[in-house]
């Protein structure tokens, strides 16, 4: 046998064979080989093109692009692929998921707890200046988006929200380093960030509840028969 | 010459094709016909076209695949032509059939691939469409290590990258 004959296809013709790969598959092929990883863990659009075919051919419904700023390998596998805490690397089930758009991880209750913070406790470490600009949550311990529309009322914003720690101090090492004219705009430029991924991230949520309606709202009508 | 000829073309009718390794195919004009890029040599619209007319050399095919390649089109030669309207309805309604699956299982892994090169080269779409699907079907459901074990492929992560993947995951 030749060395490597997948290896040796051109990119367009790799892209074309993936065209009939699901998501998983498409991550099993980027933990093979190095070539493979570089193929497919781009974030050019080509490589973006590849996943987004994949994810559109198993799971037609969701449609939308990924929230600003994260590529469809990131987006695919918080939606739908991942099974480990990205903390503790524990199994975690579909109940015990816990998906944090804002934050961008997908963890197991214990560590979301363990890995966040509340305003309260943070605001004497930190000032509120950066706090301002991070992304939030307004409790931790709804699990998913049914419980957390009951939770939070619409226009409330949150008395005391959590962060993710780490973020937080990350982003404060950032913040603390540059002079005092440099923080205003840095604060600005996340607050717009955040802003903007905010607005993606609703969307999405929005498309779930509406989803869930309709599913409801189907089996409500399947048992009135 | 074990080369492929078609028996019910008259001398006039059909064209050769010179394979890189110097093996000549008398090949129906139909076929050259059906396929641009053939088309184009056909109607000398292409470097490759010799002065000899009807003939043309393909440098980067060899007998070997060329006699896999052409004993498909022969078999597809009366197969009404698809007539998609873009590139993604046609590969989307690509179904392997039953005679195209035993072409494909009946050859190794080195010469499916490179009669998915050379149906990509010769510009042969169905024969591309087809031969990845039949790749793609050996990937799905598998593991890293199967995919290593039955591509031939070394896994080239050192532990640290290996570490370092898991946690990017």
């Amino acid at each position: 046998m030749k060395s490597f004959p997948l290896l040796s296809l051109t990119p367009e013709i790799l892209a074309e064979i993936c065209e009939d790969l699901s998501p998983k598959d498409l991550y099993t092929l980027t933990i093979v080989c190095k070539k493979l990883r570089n193929f497919l863990w781009a974030t050019s659009g080509c490589t973006q093109q590849i996943w987004r075919r994949s994810r559109l051919l198993m799971f037609s419904l969701d449609s939308l692009l990924p929230p600003k700023g994260m590529c469809e390998q990131q987006y695919i596998w918080l939606k739908e692929l991942g099974s480990t805490c990205q903390v503790c690397r524990a199994q975690v089930d579909k109940s015990e998921r816990c998906l944090i758009w804002e934050f961008k991880r997908l963890c197991c209750r214990p560590c979301l707890s363990i890995k966040t913070t509340s305003l309260e406790d943070l605001r004497n470490n930190i000032p509120e200046e950066v706090l301002s600009c991070l992304p939030n949550v307004n409790d931790i311990k709804p699990s998913n988006f049914f419980e957390a529309c009951l939770v939070t009322l619409p226009g409330s914003r949150y008395q005391n929200p959590y962060y993710w720690t780490t973020d937080v101090y990350k982003a404060y090492r950032e913040y603390h380093a540059l002079n005092a004219n440099e923080r205003e705009k840095w604060v600005e430029k996340k607050k717009a960030e955040v802003e903007e991924f905010n607005q993606s991230i609703e969307e999405l949520k929005s498309k779930d509840m509406t989803e869930f309606l309709t599913s409801l709202m189907r089996y409500t009508m399947t048992q009135a028969n | 010459m074990d080369g492929y000829t078609s028996n019910n073309a008259s001398e006039n009718e059909t064209i050769t094709l010179k394979s890189s390794d110097g093996i000549e195919f008398h090949i129906d004009t139909r076929i050259a016909n059906r396929y641009t890029l053939l088309n184009n040599w056909n109607s000398g619209g292409t470097y490759w076209f010799t002065a000899f007319k009807k003939s043309a050399c393909l440098p980067n095919v060899t007998g070997k695949v060329l006699e896999k390649v052409l004993e498909w089109c022969e078999h597809h030669i009366n197969d009404p032509l698809p007539n998609y309207d873009d590139d993604d309805s046609r590969r989307r309604n690509t179904v392997i059939d039953d005679w195209d699956q035993n072409f494909l299982n009946r050859v190794d892994q080195d010469m499916l691939f490179d009669i998915i090169l050379a149906a990509n080269y010769l510009d042969i779409k169905l024969l591309l469409d087809i031969g990845c699907k039949t790749v793609a079907n050996m990937i799905k459901g598998k593991s890293p290590e199967e995919l290593r074990s039955s591509f031939n492929i070394v896994n080239d992560f050192t532990p640290e990258e290996e570490e370092a993947i898991r946690r990017e995951n």
